[in-house]
């Protein structure tokens, strides 16, 4: 009559198996980490409970949030993305020789820059949807590429003289308030971005192809078309930080973001998206970008160098990988 | 008679809550051939399965010679001589015939313990003999014939002593004459006193080679017959056990007009010229036996996979080069045959499952309707009697067979399609949910859907169909009308060789299906009219194709030489004995690394860390010697390696044993190390004073005048080239990149295999470390290898190491980085900018992956395409 029910309704599963296997546990343990690395934070030094330093510090890596939330979108498919930092580069340096040695409007010049962006993003969506090469085969030859040619095209030269209402983003607020308007930018990307991945149907094909892209591909999903446009969108965004960061830092270098890429997929995977695809959310995304960043910040101000901050970044790297290994979770993940 | 070399009694096994195996009990003795019979879900393979130690039973026992036996796992029951050959062969495609036979049992021979590659194949060649089978034991086994690769399977098993093979459905994917060559050597297996347990859905081929026939049903032993004292009838009326009026019976209605027309559509190797038209309110039923073409026909109408030539038209509307969303936007709907890869998400929930197809229509502007979404599956889920433990939110991989299946007919019904393509609808699911199943499908047909159906449950097949299709070798073999068709013709259709001997229907039946005058005029060949099948002409780029796999070692060496000529006619001091001597010390650092990359890529993994690696032990080496001055040489370069080790084995851990995906376990450990660089060396570098100068001697001579770090990669390539080819270990390494499965039911040590690759690699990374400290004379924590993992990685993959797995050598990575090495040496003296290197390592990465994903893909595809050809 209804053999599936009977194992199921059996046992009352114990709170332990229930936090283990609730949906938005990862999500819950990077929140937890985050008090944690505050309380440790504000013991460390004062400044770190003064508002207006720790709103300012977000500037220090929303371009890395930015990234990781289209990054979240790859990886939720199955895919990875290497090439993003490289993206950044090599879209901020175009953009700024465009701008300035170009002779293009600045703002015209910005608008080339994300186009590039895109297109950078759909050369490896075109390779991976269509080629079926793994995406981390492609995006490993595209972040040498990629910034290979940022090298080429401004060797070690800086690329500076950029207008006034383009550079100094990071010191802009919003109106009288402390809040920084990238802050409020990430916030109204990020609002964005859970939407489409939560509510919508690109969203659901997003998560489906993750979970089995054959599956879907039978049930009439243009799979290759939803990878090129993640891609592309991963492409578009990481340029569009480039541009915050070179406004931020108001040169564009072909070295710029160097090694960016390890946050942003810190922090995705931190938030509790699985490295296997089909399993993730943007709050998970965003609470782990605001983990990384407090991190680096209470790290700068206990004067840890930047290289040495790598061995915690790539600790937290594989410690978020590992530990739900180790616990067996994803049971449904891999086939 | 014998004692019996094997008796099970009582085996039972439970899967959850449904019981697959009640009480089976099975004899078998030396020099028998023991045909198992059954439906699907009959439980024939969870008892092989328990045979072979995949699984355990829950009660009942087993004994081997007399005594009884656990058999625990695959390893204890082929040690206890048992051997499975399971329906998809698991091989290592890319390893000759000789490997494949003796994979991680190679024969060593002298002091150095080398794999003896002669002994080896002849002993192959001699096993192949025995067997009666011609086959080149050198040959690839990937470009084999599924017959041959089964073949040398049982050649296997006899390498292994096996007493008992068992074999699962082996002729289901062969022709006649390929399964006439495989009872040849079943026959002598018999002889020998083996055991062979034949699994068979042939009704013919099973009175033809068996000696007993036991036959199962919904898990429990029904009989066992002699096949001189029964017939095809009596065995049929067993496996089914119930008369066909226990089936639901479709009731014919007035077909309307055509909506599915198909016409010669072929695809190569697969089917072809196959015509086909259902009309509006028909049940068209396609049987045929596994491997006829049927799945890769609805496949291509469907749009998953793509046809070489013929026409799709529904509705009136052609279907050309369409895709599986055009075909539904047409109104055809596909539920295909693997229910859990292909129809179904199973870790989503079902009303996402229902709703995949109509998404759009339960949202407006991109935005789902959840509502909206959760009612529709509900509803759809009551209309189909969906019975699940909860609600539409559970996961779909949670359900029995019958209401997952119900999920996926629920999802195509909300397509509203006017076709409904259904390929095996009754799979694996239980009586109950069959009838329901078929009583929906009739209800459907009758409110005008046009259904194709295919089924190799002949029973259903009659029951449910108004029209039976037969395809038997990729195409049409035959027509019925309800009226006509009988489990005799539809079966004759499906297997018949006129006139072969051991055809055990009735020639009256062959007459009937030939004489019925809606059977199509597909020929019927005659043995001994058929001219022996000529092999598939290769066509020219297929040629090419292989010439360019063949010679792609020629082909780097090529480049590299048109590279050196053209540089030095631009900058003639490029050939000078500095610049060579330049070039020279170069290369070693990289290539000593890439040794190690070669063999992680080789077996599916990879190392972002070597740089850091590489980093880290020199600077710490460094420190040493800034210490210490009158450090050994010796001892920094074991120190180096040492500490390389260890690095390496925490990755390899990290990935064995932590399951953490190989990229981003050394991504993790990539900024580990290089953040120790920093915190080691507290940002001092090691300059040229810290270092003795018989360390930087290193790079300068030794005493034959070749600089020591060339002398070490020298030794390392060689080294590596014998651990490849000649050690069982690194034989493993090919065994695992080419087929991961296959190692692990072979039991391979597959973790300790791939901890020791890292391990190496590291010690190499290590030992790269302190050659570059000798070479450059300083240390910089900023600069020390950082970088280095992109030209390793690029100079091993245009070696011809496959990012994909399974093959590799030593001298193609040599040759990778002797061209990277002489590139970057070129772009100096050409006095291009330095800034142009590492746009080319990307764009070298991009070209290799790409052009050998392309080769093998169309290697792979002639090689399918000679494999199928008739």
């Amino acid at each position: 009559m209804n053999p599936s029910s009977a194992p199921l309704a059996s046992a009352k599963p114990s709170f332990g198996t229930r936090f283990i296997e609730h949906p938005l546990q990862r999500e819950f343990v990077a929140l937890v980490l985050l008090f944690i690395a505050f309380i440790v934070g504000s013991l460390l030094s004062n400044k770190f409970l003064d508002l207006g330093y720790q709103l300012d510090a977000t500037s220090l890596w929303i371009e890395t949030g930015f990234i990781a939330l289209a990054l979240t979108f790859i990886i939720v498919s199955g895919q990875i993305d290497l090439s993003v930092a490289s993206t950044l580069a090599l879209v901020a340096g175009v953009t700024g020789i465009l701008g300035t040695r170009g002779g293009l409007p600045f703002g015209v010049a910005c608008i080339c820059g994300l186009g590039l962006g895109a297109l950078l993003g759909a050369f490896n969506g075109v390779l991976v949807a269509y080629t079926k090469l793994p995406s981390l085969s492609v995006t490993l030859g595209t972040f040498a590429l990629y910034r290979g040619l940022a090298q080429v095209l401004f060797g070690d030269q800086s690329v500076t003289g950029f207008p006034d209402w383009f550079t100094g983003i990071d010191t802009r607020h919003l109106g009288p308030t402390p809040i920084p308007l990238t802050l409020v930018l990430f916030a109204i990307a990020a609002v964005g971005f859970g939407f489409v991945l939560h509510r919508t149907i690109l969203g659901r094909w997003t998560v489906s192809i993750g979970l089995n892209e054959a599956a879907s591909r039978y049930s009439g999903i243009a799979v290759p078309r939803i990878q090129v446009l993640l891609f592309t969108m991963s492409g578009l965004v990481a340029g569009f930080a480039g541009l915050l960061m070179s406004s931020r830092l108001t040169v564009a270098r072909y070295d710029m973001g160097l090694g960016l890429e390890l946050d942003a997929i810190t922090a995705v995977v931190l938030g509790g998206t699985s490295i296997f695809g089909g399993r993730g959310t943007i709050l998970g995304t965003v609470i782990a970008m605001f983990l990384i960043g407090v991190l680096r910040t209470g790290m700068g101000l206990a004067n840890i160098k930047v290289e040495n901050q790598l061995v915690v970044i790539g600790g937290l790297l594989l410690f978020s990988v590992l530990v739900p290994n180790l616990l067996g979770r994803g049971r449904f993940s891999r086939t | 008679m014998a004692p019996a070399l094997l008796t099970a009694r009582g085996l039972c096994k439970s899967f959850g809550a449904t019981p697959v195996l009640t009480g089976v009990d099975l004899e078998l003795f030396p020099g028998e051939v023991h045909v198992l019979m059954g439906e699907n879900g009959a439980g024939k393979s969870t008892l092989l399965k328990i045979l072979s130690g995949i699984h355990s039973p829950d009660s009942g026992e087993i004994e081997v010679n007399g005594k009884p036996i656990v058999l625990s796992s695959p390893l204890v029951a082929q040690e206890a001589g048992i051997a499975l050959l399971p329906q998809e062969p698991s091989i290592f495609p890319d390893l000759s015939v000789a490997e494949n036979i003796f994979m991680g049992r190679q024969p060593l021979a002298g002091p150095t313990r080398a794999v003896a590659w002669r002994t080896m194949q002849e002993e192959a060649r001699r096993l192949l003999v025995s067997l009666g089978v011609s086959l080149d034991p050198r040959e690839k086994m990937g470009a084999l014939s599924l017959a041959a690769q089964g073949m040398v399977e049982m050649a296997r098993a006899l390498s292994l002593n096996a007493q008992i093979l068992i074999l699962d459905e082996p002729t289901a994917a062969l022709s006649p004459e390929e399964a006439r060559d495989l009872f040849r050597v079943v026959s002598e297996l018999r002889a020998r006193g083996v055991a062979i347990v034949f699994v068979s859905h042939r009704l013919d081929e099973v009175f033809e080679i068996g000696d007993r026939i036991t036959v199962l049903r919904d898990g429990r032993f029904i009989s066992t017959l002699l096949p001189a004292q029964t017939d095809a009838d009596e065995v049929i009326r067993l496996m089914v056990g119930r008369e066909a009026s226990a089936l639901y019976q479709h009731e014919s209605g007035e077909p309307g007009e055509v909506v599915l027309d198909v016409r010669d559509l072929s695809r190569a190797g697969f089917f072809h010229d196959v015509s086909l038209q259902v009309r509006s309110g028909e049940i068209v039923g396609m049987a045929g036996l596994v491997g006829a073409g049927r799945t890769e026909v609805c496949e291509a109408i469907f749009g998953v996979t793509r046809a070489d030539s013929g026409e799709i038209h529904v509705n009136g509307d052609v279907l050309e080069d369409h895709s599986a969303q055009d075909a539904v936007k047409r109104g055809l709907a596909y539920v295909p045959e693997d229910r859990n890869r292909h129809g179904l998400i199973q870790a989503a929930p079902i009303s996402h499952n229902i709703t995949l197809p109509v998404l759009r229509e339960m949202a407006r502007l991109g935005v789902i309707d959840r509502k909206r979404e959760r009612a529709t599956a509900t509803e759809m889920g009551e209309k189909l009697q969906l019975r699940a433990a909860r609600d539409v939110d559970q996961a779909a991989g949670e359900l029995s067979g019958g209401n997952a299946q119900k999920v996926v007919l629920a999802k195509w019904l909300l397509t509203k399609p006017r076709v409904l393509i259904l390929d095996e609808p009754t799979r694996g699911i239980d009586i109950g949910a069959k009838v329901e199943v078929h009583r929906l499908i009739g209800e459907l047909a009758h409110n005008g859907m046009g259904i194709l159906m295919v089924s190799s449950d002949l029973p259903e097949v009659l029951a449910m169909s108004d029209r039976v299709l037969v395809m038997r070798e990729g195409q049409v073999a035959g027509e019925f009308s309800r009226g006509e068709a009988s489990p005799e013709n539809v079966m004759a259709a499906a297997t018949l060789h006129a006139g072969e001997p051991g055809s055990v229907i009735s020639d009256e039946a062959v007459e009937n299906s030939l004489a019925s005058p809606k059977s199509t005029t597909a020929p019927v060949p005659k043995v001994g009219s058929t001219p022996e099948p000529a092999p598939a002409p290769v066509t020219a780029s297929g040629q090419l194709l292989e010439t360019m796999a063949r010679f792609r070692e020629t082909g780097i060496l090529a480049v590299l030489l048109v590279l050196v000529a053209l540089v030095s006619l631009r900058s003639p001091q490029f050939l000078s004995v500095s610049n060579a001597r330049s070039i020279m010390l170069d290369i070693p650092l990289i290539l000593v690394i890439a040794m190690g990359m070669t063999t992680l890529i080789l077996s599916r993994n990879i190392d972002l860390s070597v740089g850091s690696t590489y980093g880290l032990c020199a600077i710490v080496v460094g420190m040493a010697f800034k210490a210490n001055p009158n450090l050994p040489i010796g001892a920094a370069l074991l120190m180096g390696i040492a500490l390389g080790a260890i690095l390496g084995a925490v990755n390899g851990a990290l990935v064995t044993w932590g399951r953490v995906p190989a990229i981003i376990a050394t991504l993790g450990t990539l900024s580990v190390y290089r953040g120790l660089v920093f915190i080691v060396s507290g940002g001092r570098s090691i300059e040229a004073s810290d270092l003795p100068p018989a360390l930087i001697s290193l790079s300068q001579g030794s005493p034959i005048g070749v600089p020591w770090i060339v002398l070490f990669a020298l030794v390392i390539v060689g080294g590596m080239h014998f651990l490849l080819r000649s050690t069982r270990y690194g034989r493993a390494l090919y065994a695992i990149g080419s087929n991961p499965a296959a190692a692990r039911v072979r039991g391979l040590p597959i973790d300790r295999t791939i901890f020791g690759a890292f391990t190496l690699t590291g010690s190499l990374a290590g030992l790269a470390g302190v050659m570059a400290a000798a070479r450059y004379g300083f240390v910089y924590p900023a600069t020390a290898g950082v970088g280095v993992e992109l030209g390793v990685i690029a100079a091993t993959i245009i070696g011809g190491t496959n990012i994909l797995g399974g093959s590799a050598s030593a001298f193609g990575t040599v040759l990778g980085c002797v061209l990277l090495g002489t590139i970057q040496n070129a772009l100096v003296v050409s006095r291009l900018s330095a800034f142009w290197q590492l746009a080319i390592y990307g764009a070298i990465i991009l070209f290799a992956v790409a052009f050998d994903a392309l080769i093998r893909r169309g290697l792979d595809r002639i090689a399918l395409q000679r494999k199928r050809a008739r």
